[in-house]
């Protein structure tokens, strides 16, 4: 608080005059480069309300996004929200800003889980604030099954021929793995690698199409070209149900990945103040409140979530389990194996 | 006086020039020198080696893209030229109001308007398993049952490919067969020869440049494509540009995504220049 | 000799428009026909129809007692050489002129000599492998005309075949296909709207107007005998005066401006017509009081240099007549107002028909 006084008191005048018009007196812009859902009018429109920071947003299609577009030019951005296997590469790239945690009051107020991860930390200093998690299950059609699947091997059924999609990405490579027993999908050797690669060159004849957005996923259900596939927990089924199309999501015996998206900020962001702003409001029960309401995901803040979820809601989404988040095979960022990884996925495309 | 005519010369001239040089010469020449650079994760550093070469050349998952690529872009060619030919063979000579021709051929050329996403995403709604021709085919009883081959596969691919870029060749062929005098279809007829015949030796030949540059263009934007495997091809239609997109984008590793740019761009440029022989060889040595 | 063309009642209409009006006409072998009329009488669709190019609406076409009225081009035992010569462009001059023997399946030496010898005809045999376009004008035009008489034609039509040539090679031209008409053998059909051209090169000129034949005879029937003033008027110059026959002190006079010459024979005083001389018949004196009977009086108002003669525009006070005077080497040109009589006898006095439905 002290800081932020300092700060304004340097840069505007006015702002002295009352603490109480000193937020509206920011009246900075932020650029976040974000997921759809992350940036809703229900959460937005309150914070620019309160703080005269207008807010535009950005989307992603993926977490492969982000680098390249901060790499290719500075100064657009000043808030990125990349997932928990991501962010350690931008800290190393230097393209993020460490974070004064005294700045962000509630930060204790996270699943030590999160607030200790691997992939936000660098040299003691913090690089992001979580904001929500989940799981990457996977997803039936109801009606199309008599035997609920429980295992990952229900993707590569010869009987589903045509019916099955996968995320177009390099998780397939996590699910392979699993299916292969190798539960390490983080630090895979090159011999397991080639051998989920084998794996997913095998399942391809059966595969109809990779998903590649959420929205396409949908889709593809709705048009009743796929059965099963994996899925961001809680968000496409959310939105299959809607359109009356009832599908089951289930964690396989292989188990799930999970995955854990952390707001940070851009280095050298000339709005540093809303940049700080944002983040507070993000982990706090409003900001909570809207990426549960928005996405259905879970909130990385227990503290705030009580305060807007019924207590059966807080339960359905484990957010009273920590053995479930335990179980949960966290994102990792996978460093220099990382072209690997991609390298053996684009050749399981190239057959 | 001599001089100041050279001056003018160069000030007529340099606007071209200029242009030409920073908005194709220097794109180029950045891709070249990334393609020298290496991946140093996360990102990528200034170097002189040529990793990136060798690797398109080693690992197989490279030559097979650009061959199914390849593969693809010919068939598309192909489809389109069978396609579009006759299509623009009828109006040129079949068609006799002014007016309707125009309008059969705007009816070909005006979809270029149209966002490329929107006419490739008809296919999806057409050969989709509930889509149109599923409906149709099961409402003739010619099936019972949907079918899933029509999408999500390099067919699927082909034929939207074929729909998207077939203006590309129905201009050139439109504009070379429409150049051909009429009286040389008569001279054939008069000496003798049947319909047939002329075709083959008199209109065919004399069309062949643009069916050559019909092909070429068709040829080339299908080769550069990336949209299309991603709305309509099956987990087999990754195409060359999505290999280098995904070299810029997920894997971070822009360099090699230049080498295989550059590849890709030899690839074209070497394609234009065959095709430019074949035209010069369809004229015959009179052209 | 025996029609190998015969015409009868060939109409085209094209929408409203007839382009040939009731046509019937035959042709004898071997002769030399020209069609003769301005652009849009007709001459150029009678010939297509002849060579199959276009569908007559009505009427029926005979070639060499078969009925190919409606026969399409390549069955028809005629060739075209094309106003616009109609080459290939890729192929060489050999293989335009061989091509129609070498598709139809002849062996290749066979359609090699025969292409050679078709362009011996016309003095190219040594171009037989250029490319069309490396030819001047001339060349093609000889190429066009050997690639249409390699299959010996029973009838080579000819659509304007001269009028791209410069005026020299033209005249040249004129007198190679004479020649070549000569020597082949062949029937010809000339499409034309050149009067020289007609004359020089035709055994019988067809006048054609509005899709009609108006007139048709040998040359110097349709010069010194044009049936009507536009026959007249088109082929060579004529002065034509419209005049009562009336009866003068020796015999019935007509006027032709105002002054009076002997009638032609075979009018009565009391007729109305129209009357013509060529300028070129008028004896042509200067002087005020110069000439006998049957002669006008005038002044000089212009004069035309042509070289071997000059042509002068005659006031007559009521008009102006055109002459022709032969120039000697060695005579002065006449003066602009100049006195000067042109004596005109009656058997140079055209009576001409009046014109048919313009």
């Amino acid at each position: 608080m002290t800081n932020r006084l300092t700060l304004l008191a340097r840069t505007s005048l006015t702002a002295l005059c009352a603490t109480s018009l000193a937020s509206s007196a920011l009246a900075g812009e932020l650029n976040i480069l974000t997921w759809e859902g992350y940036a809703d009018p229900s959460v937005i429109a309150p914070f620019t309300a309160a703080t005269g920071c207008e807010v535009s947003a950005t989307y992603v299609g993926s977490n492969d996004d982000f680098a390249p577009k901060l790499a290719a030019g500075g100064g657009v951005f000043d808030i990125v929200t990349p997932s928990i296997d991501t962010t350690y590469s931008l800290i190393e790239a230097g393209f993020v800003d460490p974070i004064d945690i005294s700045r962000v009051p509630a930060f204790n107020d996270i699943y030590e889980q999160f607030r200790t991860a691997d992939g936000i930390l660098k040299d003691g200093e913090v690089y992001g604030i979580p904001y929500a998690w989940g799981a990457v299950p996977f997803m039936y059609r109801k009606d199309k099954f008599d035997t609920p699947p429980t295992s990952i091997n229900a993707l590569w059924d010869p009987a589903l021929k045509g019916r099955i999609s996968l995320w177009d990405d390099k998780s397939a490579l996590y699910v392979a793995a699993r299916l292969n027993g190798d539960m390490n999908i983080y630090s895979l050797s090159d011999d397991e690698l080639a051998a989920a690669e084998e794996k997913l060159i095998e399942q391809r004849p059966l595969v109809r199409k990779y998903w590649a957005t959420a929205g396409e996923l949908v889709d593809l259900y709705k048009s009743d070209e796929v059965w099963i596939s994996n899925t961001w927990g809680g968000y496409q089924s959310g939105l299959l149900a809607a359109d009356g199309i009832e599908v089951v999501e289930f964690i396989p015996d292989e188990g799930a990945e999970g995955w854990m998206d952390s707001n940070m900020i851009v280095a050298g962001t000339p709005n540093e103040e809303c940049a700080y702003q944002f983040l507070n409001m993000a982990i706090s029960a409003k900001g909570q409140e809207g990426v549960f309401k928005v996405n259905g995901y879970s909130s990385t803040n227990p503290v705030a979530a009580k305060e807007f979820m019924t207590d059966e809601e807080f339960s359905a989404l484990h957010q009273d389990d920590p053995d479930y988040l335990n179980s949960l095979l966290l994102w990792e960022n996978l460093g220099a194996r990382l072209p690997v990884y991609t390298n053996a996925w684009n050749a399981v495309k190239s057959q | 006086m001599r001089r100041a005519l050279r001056l003018k010369r160069a000030l007529v001239l340099s606007p071209p020039l200029l242009w030409t040089f920073l908005f194709m010469f220097v794109p180029y020449a950045i891709l070249l020198v990334y393609s020298f650079w290496s991946q140093n994760y996360p990102t990528f550093v200034p170097d002189f080696q040529l990793g990136n070469y060798v690797l398109i050349f080693t690992d197989p998952q490279y030559f097979r893209v650009i061959l199914r690529t390849l593969k693809i872009a010919f068939f598309v060619s192909l489809g389109a030229a069978l396609i579009a030919y006759p299509y623009a063979y009828f109006l040129v000579f079949r068609v006799r109001t002014p007016s309707l021709r125009l309008a059969l051929y705007m009816a070909v050329v005006a979809p270029l308007w149209v966002s490329y996403l929107l006419r490739a995403y008809t296919w999806k709604t057409i050969l989709g398993t509930t889509g149109i021709l599923n409906s149709f085919l099961m409402s003739t009883g010619i099936t019972s049952e949907p079918s899933s081959v029509f999408l999500y596969n390099q067919t699927a691919m082909i034929v939207t490919l074929i729909y998207v870029f077939i203006p590309f060749m129905v201009m050139p062929i439109y504009a070379v067969l429409e150049k051909i005098p009429r009286s040389l279809k008569e001279a054939s007829s008069d000496l003798g020869i049947g319909r047939v015949q002329t075709f083959l030796n008199v209109t065919l030949p004399l069309s062949i440049p643009g069916i050559v540059a019909g092909f070429t263009m068709t040829f080339c934007l299908t080769f550069g494509d990336f949209i299309a495997p991603f709305l309509v091809g099956g987990p087999d239609g990754q195409m060359i540009a999505n290999v280098i997109a995904s070299q810029f984008g997920a894997s971070l590793n822009w360099p090699l995504g230049a080498a295989l740019a550059l590849i890709m761009l030899m690839i074209v440029l070497s394609i234009i220049t065959v095709s430019e022989r074949f035209e010069r060889l369809g004229q015959g040595k009179f052209a | 000799m025996r029609n190998i063309i015969e015409i009868e009642n060939l109409t085209k209409t094209f929408g409203h428009v007839t382009g040939v009006d009731d046509i019937s006409l035959n042709v004898r072998q071997g002769e030399f026909v020209t069609l003769l009329g301005p652009s849009g009488c007709g001459k150029s669709t009678l010939l297509r129809m002849i060579g199959g190019f276009e569908e007559p609406t009505k009427g029926r076409i005979v070639l060499d007692g078969q009925d190919v009225t409606h026969v399409p081009p390549n069955k028809r035992a005629v060739n075209m050489v094309f106003q616009d010569y109609a080459l290939f462009p890729h192929l060489s001059v050999g293989k335009n002129v061989g091509y129609g023997l070498r598709v139809a399946g002849l062996p290749r030496l066979k359609v090699r000599e025969k292409a050679l010898e078709a362009l011996a005809l016309v003095g190219l045999e040594d171009r037989f492998d250029a490319a069309p376009h490396t030819l001047s004008g001339g060349q093609r035009q000889r190429v066009a005309l050997a690639r249409a008489i390699v299959r010996r034609p029973k009838v080579l039509l000819l659509d304007e075949p001269l009028s791209a040539l410069d005026a020299n090679l033209r005249e040249q031209m004129q007198m190679e296909l004479k020649a070549l008409h000569t020597k082949m053998g062949l029937t010809f059909i000339l499409v034309t709207h050149d009067q020289t051209e007609a004359l020089t090169m035709s055994d019988r000129i067809v006048v054609m107007r509005g899709g009609k034949i108006v007139q048709m005879g040998s040359p110097v029937d349709l010069y010194e005998r044009p049936a009507t003033g536009y026959v007249a008027g088109f082929i060579g110059s004529t002065n034509q005066f419209r005049s009562s026959v009336l009866a003068g002190v020796t015999g019935p006079v007509v006027h032709c401006f105002g002054q009076s010459l002997s009638a032609p024979a075979g009018v009565r005083p009391g007729q109305q017509a129209l009357f013509g001389f060529r300028p070129e018949k008028a004896l042509v004196q200067f002087g005020e009081d110069v000439g006998g009977p049957d002669t006008l009086r005038g002044k000089v108002a212009d004069s035309l240099y042509h070289g071997q003669s000059v042509r002068l525009m005659i006031d007559l006070g009521a008009g102006q007549v055109m002459v022709d005077l032969p120039m000697s080497g060695t005579a002065a040109l006449p003066q602009i107002g100049q006195a000067v009589s042109l004596q005109v006898d009656s058997d140079k006095i055209m009576i001409l028909a009046d014109e048919v439905a313009a």
